[in-house]
């Protein structure tokens, strides 16, 4: 079981603890994991999220070959043939790993929504 | 390193780490393996999916001495960048709360981005001095992996002799007998804190014990530690110290070919 905690940007996930209201008086910088983020009106999931909570997703994954999640960090976005995914926010898959979001876009868009260091990381490395 | 197993099962994160070509050694410690690595750890799939966290096998030491159970409510009171504090939760199953502060802000933005990586659901993270952390719960378990002189991180010389030096010019004993004071003041009656550093120096270690058994009413607990160890010291260069300092446990990097480390473990009468 989760509670959300709430900023006027982020949502926090935090496990449930009887003992938590006793840590209620202490100034917190994080509580928990970043969950989502509010973009221009949108809900965002967080990367972390996503490599936590992303295997429990029915719908609005995408799954790439490993060169393709690297083109994607390399170049922002790729194009393909995709079912199943909705426009807005997907999980990014390879194998059995999701690594974090892309923004997927009529018709056949994926724009990259990884972190800085790991899309250096990717162009870098694969 | 450690393998983190929060978003996948340890057999799944060995077989990501094979498959990238890490060879992999078991210790006595769970989850902890000894690897040779071409490069750093950052250049590995595993690290980027938050499935390990580099670290040495000694600083496993004073998790394993705290002992933190699930449900617990424990404090880290020096927790960046957060490779004790990750343990701890690790070992909790998430169950429970780990409050981890650190009074460097620097130092707290390695210590979200490693309980991010990681996926950690059950850490809240705060920014206090130690000395003065808010006296408003009780704990059941605090962790002091106090900032020190740190010569423990060094082996042994190039002529194979013991490193040693003493600590800079900031007074870390006066800083760390008054985090330690305050993470005891800190803890519910019955509860158990673990005092460490990484340095051999007497002044830093048992001579801050010492100084807090003088203040309060602390007892020094036993340990049986999976890595050998030294007891602690009760007297270096003509100073003294409590008796009860020979529980404390002192970890040398030549008998246990890892970085050195002072633990101590301390209760507080029910
Ligand atoms: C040995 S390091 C902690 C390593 C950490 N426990 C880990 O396992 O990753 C000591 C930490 O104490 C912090 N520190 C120094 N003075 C402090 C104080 N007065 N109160 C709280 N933390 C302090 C430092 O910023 C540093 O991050």
């Amino acid at each position: 079981m989760y509670d959300f905690c709430t900023t006027s940007r982020k949502i926090y996930m935090v496990r449930r603890s009887k003992k938590m209201p006793l840590l209620n008086r202490f100034r917190i910088q994080q509580a928990g994991l970043p969950f989502m983020r509010r973009v221009a009106g949108y809900l965002k999931p967080t990367t972390e999220a996503a490599q936590r909570f992303g295997f429990a997703a029915k719908k609005n994954i995408i799954e790439l070959h490993e060169n393709e999640l690297k083109r994607l960090c390399v170049e922002g976005e790729v194009r393909g043939a995709w079912q199943g995914a909705d426009c807005g926010y997907v999980f990014l898959k390879t194998a059995s790993w999701i690594w974090g979001c892309g923004l997927f876009l009529d018709p056949g868009r994926v724009v990259c929504q990884l972190p800085k260091s790991m899309k250096r990381w990717f162009a870098g490395k694969l | 390193m450690r393998l983190v197993t929060v978003k996948a099962s340890g057999r799944q994160v060995l077989d990501l780490l094979r498959s990238e070509g890490v060879s992999l050694e078991s210790t006595p410690v769970k989850w902890f393996y000894r690897v040779g690595v071409a490069g750093a750890p950052g250049r590995l799939k595993a690290y980027h999916l938050g499935l390990i966290y580099p670290q040495t096998l000694a600083s496993a030491l004073p998790v394993l001495a705290l002992d933190p159970r699930p449900g617990d409510i424990v404090l880290d009171l020096c927790a960046a960048p957060g490779g004790k504090t990750t343990h701890m939760a690790q070992l909790m199953e998430e169950r429970g709360v780990v409050v981890a502060n650190d009074r460097k802000f620097a130092r707290i933005t390695a210590l979200t981005a490693n309980i991010k990586r990681l996926g950690l659901t059950n850490i809240l993270v705060t920014f206090y001095r130690g000395e003065r952390f808010p006296l408003e719960c009780g704990f059941d378990r605090i962790l002091v992996d106090a900032p020190c002189s740190g010569e423990g991180k060094y082996r042994v010389g190039e002529r194979g002799e013991m490193l040693f030096s003493r600590g800079r010019a900031t007074n870390l004993p006066a800083i760390q007998k008054g985090i330690l004071k305050r993470a005891f003041d800190l803890l519910r009656p019955g509860g158990e804190l673990v005092y460490s550093t990484c340095t051999f120096n007497p002044e830093e270690n048992e001579g801050v014990l010492t100084y807090l058994l003088g203040k309060r009413e602390a007892q020094v607990l036993g340990w049986d530690p999976p890595l050998p160890a030294c007891e602690g010291i009760t007297e270096f260069e003509g100073v003294k110290y409590d008796p009860a300092c020979r529980r404390c446990r002192r970890f040398y990097p030549h008998q246990t070919d890892t970085v050195g480390f002072f633990v101590a473990r301390v209760a507080k009468p029910r």
